[in-house]
């Protein structure tokens, strides 16, 4: 099993569509997936119409191992399951930590569920500054949604410069582009700047602007089951089946 | 009853389903159309038995389990035995039926396949159902629960919906299919303890008549080589009885009906010998090195050439005129039997005539184990072989008269025993039967030559290893510690002359 977040120090830069339609895009392609909402708002269970549960907005969550593994609720789609967790910031915190620790019940809680998955994908909530670095740790690669204007990618430096001041491994860091408009002229210069100056770090495959993602939250699902000949999809599709090869889990 | 993963529904029980709504949830049914089915058991009905069920429809396998769960597969395979399909869940799952033994259609007519989910006040699916109608002899109706993790709730109200609407348990899904026809190779006869040995031994006849008639259309299609094999044992039990049971029949009668049925016992025999020996293709091979593969492969080509010819021989017993009048008189005489005429021993009672026979047998079996020496020649043993198939079959008719652990142990050691036995004979049968081929074909190649030497070496090799391993059985068996086993099965055993 391996875990896989969906990270971005900046909000609303498309993490959760990004989670959302790659975690069932992997499920599409045979992976069976847990999707952990680890967002407040609990924004992907809401794609999902899983409704979050009271249980865990209680501080105790994480020491009980029974308690997370009951918390899972199986999506409408064959081998995709979501953890709709509606926590606090402080319990994120703590999640993280706690994924570090090999002897922490939560390490354990995810052992526990460990057999039942091939990836476990994180949809990070935004401003977690302090705390991201847990993230960088637990995960066994990120995927970094990045709007290409000039401020992401002063956005994008400052994540680089973290991981070598930290020694963390930057092959865990995958930038993908998110939101591109390819009518600006911007987008394109940023994108082309940015990919050469971290060569491995950018995927190939790249999200467009899309009306159909913007529509998800009425259709309430994800998007290759609502509007799979899209152009959209089709750039999920091939995010997913690139991200899978780069973490080693391509059949 | 733990909680099943498929219920058997009756079928109106489809209305109300499709009604919903359960609980809080609501039903929406995707209805698929009707599609053609065919519903596969092996002739002695192997799944029926074990509460499986097996059908094809739209390319697919789909094998039902007895606790429900449901198995499927694409339904490319090589042939219609089990070991024959594409590997996967369905052949896994079939893996115990016996290789000896073909799929057949057991009967074809129509599936409709509903899929069915629950879902709540968000449209988000709690819980998901298959419903299939078959449409075959009869209609039966199955449905599969498909529960969600997290949801475990709306399982628990799907399932209690199934069981108010009359939901049980699956494992009678083939039958209902199928239909009331089942075939047994040992079907039951009952003896009552003041049955006259005349009645009982009419009684088993005609038991076993039917028996063997109903392998005859799976020898003519030459399904698998089991039917002639139990069309055979059938066979061998009405002649068991005719010969054991000496004067309970005129003594003329008794005489004429062992020659006509050792007559239809010999037609089979050609056919049998050569299945025999072409069952026997993989163990040849494991025998041999590679090298001598083409040899071996030579001669089972010429085996199957004389086995084409062998079947249409009895093809042709089998359907020609004589045949049906033959049967048809025998299967006559012994539904009325009162043409058959009785003989001197007609009124004794069946049970005590019997079990003078079994303790006669036993001690034939006992003696002759006692006299066996290194010099003891292949073919005594090949008589106490036949001695122990007897008595298995004695006891075996008359099972309900004896105390049944003891039983069950006599009939399990005797059926090692005849293994044992019979492995010694094959080989022994083999090496003539291989010489025999060789010397039929006109200009044999030589490495068929050379192959069938090599396995007679082998054969012979294992001679001496058979041979001691089959003596110490008998021995163990005639032993004191099995001796007592088998008295204590014995009823009342005091009062026996
Ligand atoms: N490629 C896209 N094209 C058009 N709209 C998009 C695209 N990706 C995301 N959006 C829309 O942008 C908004 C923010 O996206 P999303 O929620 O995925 O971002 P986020 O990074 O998860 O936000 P947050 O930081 O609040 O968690 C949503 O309304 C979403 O529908
Ligand atoms: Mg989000």
């Amino acid at each position: 099993m391996k875990i896989l977040a969906c990270y971005s120090n900046k909000g609303g830069v498309g993490k959760t569509a990004t989670s959302v339609n790659l975690a069932h895009a992997f499920a599409t392609m045979g992976l069976r997936v847990l999707l952990c909402d680890l967002d407040p708002q609990g924004a992907s269970g809401f794609y999902f119409r899983v409704k979050p549960s009271k249980k865990l907005t209680e501080a105790r969550f994480f020491e009980d191992v029974a308690r997370l593994t009951d918390a899972i609720r199986a999506s409408d789609y064959e081998g995709l399951d979501i953890l709709p967790a509606n926590m606090g910031f402080r319990d994120f915190d703590v999640f993280l930590s706690r994924m570090r620790d090999k002897r922490s019940r939560l390490k354990k809680a995810l052992t526990a569920v460990q057999g039942d998955y091939d990836l476990i994908l994180l949809d990070c909530p935004p401003n977690i500054s302090t705390l991201s670095e847990n993230v960088f740790r637990a995960a066994d690669a990120i995927v970094v949604p990045v709007i290409p204007t000039t401020l992401s990618e002063r956005t994008f430096e400052h994540l680089v410069d973290f991981f070598d001041t930290h020694d963390l491994p930057k092959s865990k860091l995958l930038g993908v582009f998110s939101m591109v408009q390819t009518s600006k002229s911007l987008h394109g210069d940023t994108m082309k700047s940015l990919t050469s100056a971290h060569k491995k770090r950018f995927l190939r495959a790249w999200i467009p602007f899309a009306s159909d993602i913007e529509r998800m939250g009425v259709h309430r699902a994800p998007l290759l089951a609502t509007a799979p000949k899209g152009v959209a999809s089709k750039a999920y599709r091939a995010l997913a089946a690139e991200v899978l090869e780069r973490m080693g889990l391509a059949k | 009853m733990l909680p099943l993963l498929s219920y058997l529904l009756p079928a109106k029980a489809l209305a109300s389903l499709a009604q919903g709504p359960c609980g809080k949830l609501s039903l929406v049914a995707s209805p698929g159309h009707p599609t053609p089915v065919t519903v596969w058991d092996t002739f002695d009905q192997a799944l029926r038995r074990s509460g499986r069920a097996l059908w094809e429809d739209s390319g697919r396998f789909t094998l039902l389990l007895p606790d429900g769960a449901i198995l499927a597969q694409a339904a490319d395979r090589k042939g219609n035995f089990a070991a024959d399909l594409a590997p996967g869940p369905v052949k896994a799952a079939l893996a115990d039926l016996s290789a000896l033994r073909c799929l057949l259609p057991m009967t074809r007519g129509e599936i409709t396949e509903t899929r069915l989910a629950l879902t709540d006040d968000l449209h988000k699916t709690c819980v998901r159902a298959e419903l299939r109608l078959f449409n075959t002899e009869t209609r039966a109706l199955l449905i599969t629960l498909q529960g969600l993790r997290g949801y475990d709730k709306a399982l628990e109200a799907l399932r209690a919906q199934v069981l108010t609407l009359g939901g049980e348990a699956p494992r009678t899904l083939c039958a209902r299919l199928v239909g009331d026809t089942p075939y047994t190779s040992k079907p039951e006869v009952r003896i009552e303890a003041a049955d006259s040995a005349f009645d009982a031994a009419t009684r088993i006849i005609a038991t076993y008549l039917p028996v063997v008639r109903a392998n005859e259309p799976g020898i003519l299609a030459d399904h698998d080589t089991e039917f002639l094999h139990q069309y055979r044992i059938g066979l061998r039990k009405i002649r068991l009885i005719l010969g054991l049971f000496e004067g309970v029949y005129r003594a003329d009668r008794t005489q004429d009906l062992r020659d006509r049925f050792a007559k239809l016992m010999r037609a089979t025999g050609p056919l049998r010998d050569l299945d025999v020996a072409i069952l026997d293709r993989d163990h040849a091979h494991a025998m041999l090195p590679p090298s001598l593969h083409p040899g071996l492969e030579a001669l089972f080509a010429a085996l199957a050439t004389e086995r084409q010819e062998a079947l249409r021989q009895m093809a042709a017993h089998l359907q020609g005129r004589d045949y049906a009048a033959e049967i048809k008189t025998l299967t006559r005489l012994f539904d009325k039997p009162r043409h058959l005429g009785p003989g001197k021993l007609a009124d004794v009672l069946a049970t005590d005539l019997a079990l003078r026979l079994i303790l006669a047998r036993h001690q034939k079996i006992c003696q002759a184990a006692a006299r066996i020496t290194p010099e003891t020649p292949d073919e005594d043993l090949h008589l106490i072989r036949l001695h122990l198939k007897k008595l298995r079959y004695l006891i075996e008719f008359f099972a309900p008269l004896f105390a049944p652990v003891p039983y069950k142990v006599v009939r399990k050691t005797i059926k090692g025993l005849q293994d044992l036995l019979g492995q010694f004979n094959d080989g022994v049968v083999q090496q003539v039967s291989l010489q025999e081929v060789l010397l039929r074909q006109a200009a044999p190649p030589v490495a068929m030559a050379q192959s069938v030497g090599a396995l007679m070496a082998v054969l012979h090799g294992c001679h001496g290893t058979d041979r001691a391993a089959a003596i110490a059985a008998l021995q163990a068996f005639t032993g004191p510690d099995l001796c007592t086993i088998f008295h204590s099965m014995l009823p009342g055993q005091g009062d026996l002359p």
